[in-house]
């Protein structure tokens, strides 16, 4: 009986020992005008919850009109004020009692008349900045985009936005407030944010600049010529890459499959086999789990093994749900690498190559030079696999000279499954298990390769002789006829 | 995985029924051509020691325009005079091609000319044919359509080739195209009755010992056409059905490339879709009515009948189904799952129709010519694809008839002025 009480006691003391050091979850709460600025519809508010996964958070939001939870309850508010408005007095003594808050753009000479400070400028949207600085950092900014300007009289300034002459503080700390005159994730306002949160929130990840080279692209229709002569170019650099493949396309309303590009398969085995983490594309339709893993099946009954999912124009925001059904490692158009449940998000964030415009692996690089100043930054970059083998290897060597490293998705912890496969990182090791039937041609179809491929060389023979025939004839004009009429 | 359709299959068996058909006819052009090489060697200049008399028949329905040149090429024939008679049965006719014969009866003593009305008369080319056969008197009958224009030694050929040989039942000739040069459709009919004689008739001649009687310019024995009953007042197509029964009898038929006849070909369109479906019509009556009784006919003319069947059941078909296939692909309604290289294949199927068409033209005098190259390539893609249509009107008429019990009536191909 004694014994029983002892070993009872001490998982008591090991149990509140385990609560007493473990880290507890953060709790962020975002606190919103409207999820898009007046006027456009990029859904900034749903973005932000999103990348707040980055940071292992707990995500709370409100609308600014509703009723506040308890703000006490959380470790950091963000108010997003995309609207020029008037605060209700509820909300401003709510939202004073939070432990850190975040401003963004508008209505904050509310909030600080409210606090009794008097010591912030509200000057208004204005334009005409052509650069962010930041720790040291400078990050190319659009002129023709705002920055809501306050002026503090005595404030910490982290980030500063200039024109040609003068510099103006676009990040400041006041005791617990963070404001920003813009946050933005389709500009460097979004990088600059992404990277102050680390601090903010004092979360400590470990810095690292990884680019993640993808080819995409690659379909029924792609020849092997091209992707073979594309990819010397990558493997000249030494470094790691990935291939998108859709195994099937539709056009016209019909389905091809890779298949029907022998060549291009051979090649894409070639590449399977020599240590290329494959990732698999899969073009949106209705029934989109469905499509997912009937093409997943596909690519491993050809022997390809893909390791990580990519979207291609997927139309609705809750994507992430029908590809983790069966990958951990999704790549999508995100700025930072996120995570959903047990799904890593890798961010496509340094655009598409657009072949059209000559400028675009300047860009590229620009943009990679931009997200130098975030902390754990993963540059994942789309190409084309129609782009010029010159500009790849531009592109890889500005690369190397930013200082970045390439990400190896081989490397990731990636884990693929449906009912009849399973692909994981086992130690280092693609491990595959698989109940998929390899790929075989029907019967029919070989037959008929057969019959067409003899076919063509009777007919190389026939006409060819044919046309000997022909030249016999009219050289040595032979004709019947002419002989009858000599007579 | 990959999901084969219905499209699929019926894409490779069409392909394999259309390909079985045009690799014999590979097969049919090397004969042809091998055949063509062997009657070099015919003797040309042997003399016919005793010439046999011989009855011309000319069936004869409203032919004012032609009749007159017809009888006048006969009676200019590389023949004694005394051997052989030329008999006109003038078939109903209601314009002046009695008129005609009647002045042609002064200038050719060996001219006779068999009037026939309803209701003996007007029951088509057989039936005057039949008619024709009661009043003749020759050993031979040699028959010629009243459109025909046959060279002097046209008959005096025929004559020579059956003379020689007991177990020929019949020699049959070349025929050309008279008016060629009028119009496309003329130039068409002139490629498609050259590649017709060398690459079918020659060539069967050589590899079966077959030869299909045209209707025209031809010569069989008196004897084994009253055997057999002349010819059958019910078929469409009188020539062929004559043709089994005179193999059905032990004998033989021969193509001989040096008796030449010229006729005059349908100018418009409507006049050949109307000759070529009588006559697609008729053969496949012909079809039907052997393809029954396939084992009591000998194996060469047997083969034969399951050849023209498969080309007018089969093949025909199974290039509809492609040629359907093409256009709905084209349209992109279907995807084809099963590949090859089908353009290439498409390619040397095209060549190939060329260069076989083309070798039957180099065998004649200024016919292997560039404009004809051009004219052959362009035909691959409109007039053998009017056959189609015509094929399937002749399978519809036929189809119609036999569950109406209508009779089939032989109609006259319409003539044009000279």
């Amino acid at each position: 009986m004694m014994c029983k009480f002892k070993i009872i006691f001490i998982f008591l003391i090991l149990f509140i020992l385990t609560l007493s050091f473990a880290e507890e979850t953060k709790r962020v709460l975002v606190i919103y005008d409207s999820f898009s600025r007046i006027g456009e519809d990029y859904p900034i508010e749903k973005e932000l919850e999103e990348y707040l996964s980055h940071y292992g958070v707990y995500v709370g939001s409100v609308n600014s009109e509703d009723v506040l939870p308890d703000v006490t309850q959380y470790d950091l508010v963000i108010y997003l004020g995309f609207q020029e408005k008037i605060l209700k007095k509820e909300f401003l003594k709510e939202i004073s009692k939070s432990k850190k808050i975040v401003w963004i753009e508008e209505n904050i000479d509310q909030f600080a008349k409210y606090i009794g400070c008097n010591e912030f400028r509200d000057v208004g949207k204005r334009y005409g900045f052509i650069e962010v600085n930041y720790k040291g950092y400078k990050l190319s900014f659009d002129p023709q985009t705002f920055i809501h300007l306050v002026l503090p009289k005595k404030a910490n300034v982290l980030s500063y936005v200039s024109d040609d002459l003068n510099k103006f503080p676009y990040v400041f700390q006041k005791d617990n407030l963070y404001y920003f005159g813009r946050l933005d994730f389709r500009d460097s306002s979004g990088i600059v944010f992404l990277d102050l949160l680390h601090d903010i929130l004092g979360v400590n990840h470990p810095s690292f600049k990884k680019a993640l080279l993808v080819f995409d692209g690659i379909d029924p229709f792609t020849s092997a010529d091209l992707l073979q002569e594309k990819l010397p170019a990558v493997c000249c650099q030494h470094v790691s890459y990935s291939i998108v493949v859709y195994p099937t396309v539709k056009k016209d309303g019909k389905l091809y499959y890779l298949s029907d590009n022998e060549k291009l398969l051979k090649v894409l085995l070639e590449i399977e086999n020599s240590n290329i983490g494959i990732i698999q594309g899969s073009y949106y339709e209705k029934n989109y789990d469905s499509k997912i893993n009937s093409d997943l099946n596909i690519l491993a009954s050809y022997g390809i093994y893909p390791i990580a999912f990519k979207f291609y124009d997927v139309p609705y925001k809750e994507r992430y749900i029908d590809p983790s059904k069966f990958f951990n490692i999704i790549l999508d158009n995100d700025i930072i690498a996120t995570k959903r449940l047990y799904t890593l998000i890798y961010p496509i964030n340094a655009g598409i190559y657009n072949p059209k415009d000559p400028k675009n692996v300047n860009l590229i690089l620009r943009k990679a030079k931009d997200f130098l100043v975030l902390r754990d930054a993963i540059l994942g970059i789309s190409i084309p696999i129609y782009l010029d083998k010159e500009d790849i290897e531009r592109l890889i060597l500005g690369l190397k000279d930013l200082g970045y490293d390439f990400l190896d998705l081989l490397k990731e912890p990636y884990h693929v499954e449906n009912d009849k496969l399973i692909i994981m990182n086992k130690n280092g090791n693609k491990v595959v298990v698989s109940n998929v039937l390899p790929y075989s041609k029907s019967r029919l179809e070989r037959f008929f390769e057969k019959f067409v491929g003899y076919l063509r060389i009777i007919l190389i023979f026939v006409v060819t002789s044919f046309i000997i025939i022909i030249l016999y004839l009219v050289n040595f004009k032979i004709r019947l006829y002419e002989r009858g009429k000599k007579q | 995985m990959k999901v084969l359709t219905f499209w699929d299959y019926a894409f490779v068996i069409s392909m394999v029924m259309t390909w079985s058909v045009l690799l014999y006819h590979i097969l049919l052009t090397y004969f042809g051509y091998r055949y063509f090489l062997i009657s070099l060697g015919f003797e040309e200049d042997e003399e016919i020691k005793e010439y046999p008399f011989i009855s011309v028949l000319v069936p004869a329905h409203n032919e004012e325009k032609v009749i007159g040149n017809t009888v006048d090429a006969i009676a200019r024939s590389y023949y004694p005079r005394d051997k052989f008679e030329i008999i006109v049965i003038n078939d109903s006719s209601t314009d002046r091609t009695g008129e005609v014969l009647k002045e042609k009866q002064k200038l050719y003593p060996n001219l006779k000319v068999l009037e026939i009305k309803p209701p003996l008369g007007a029951k088509g080319k057989s039936n005057a044919l039949n008619q024709g056969l009661k009043i003749a008197k020759g050993d031979y009958i040699v028959v010629y359509d009243a459109d025909n224009t046959p060279e002097r030694k046209a008959i005096y050929n025929l004559v020579r080739f059956i003379i020689k040989d007991d177990n020929l039942g019949a020699v049959v000739g070349k025929f050309r195209t008279r008016n060629k040069d009028k119009n496309l459709l003329t130039r068409f009919i002139n490629i498609e009755t050259l590649s017709f004689q060398w690459l079918i008739q020659a060539s069967r001649n050589y590899f079966l010992g077959l030869t299909t009687i045209p209707g025209t310019n031809f010569i069989i024995r008196k004897d084994l056409l009253e055997k057999i009953g002349g010819w059958n007042i019910h078929s469409l197509t009188e020539d062929t059905e004559l043709t089994i029964r005179i193999y059905k009898e032990g004998y033989r038929i021969k193509w001989i490339p040096q008796a030449v006849t010229w006729e005059q070909e349908p100018e418009r369109l409507k006049v050949w879709i109307k000759q070529r479906t009588r006559w697609a019509r008729g053969n496949i009556s012909v079809i039907a009515q052997y393809l029954k009784n396939i084992f009591s006919l000998r194996s060469k003319i047997a083969f034969d009948i399951i050849y023209f069947s498969y080309i007018y059941l089969v093949a025909f078909t199974a290039i509809l189904i492609s040629d359907i296939i093409f256009g709905l692909g084209l349209l992109k309604v279907i995807k084809l799952n099963v590949g090859g290289p089908l353009f290439t294949i498409w390619i040397l199927a095209y060549l190939l129709f060329i260069t076989e068409t083309f070798i039957s033209l180099s065998l004649e005098r200024g016919e292997g010519n560039l404009q004809n190259l051009l004219i052959i390539s362009i035909m691959y893609f409109t007039y053998c694809q009017l056959w189609l249509y015509v094929v399937i009107r002749a399978i519809y008429f036929t189809l119609k008839d036999r569950i109406t019990g209508k009779t089939v009536k032989w109609y006259k191909t319409e003539r044009s002025s000279e």
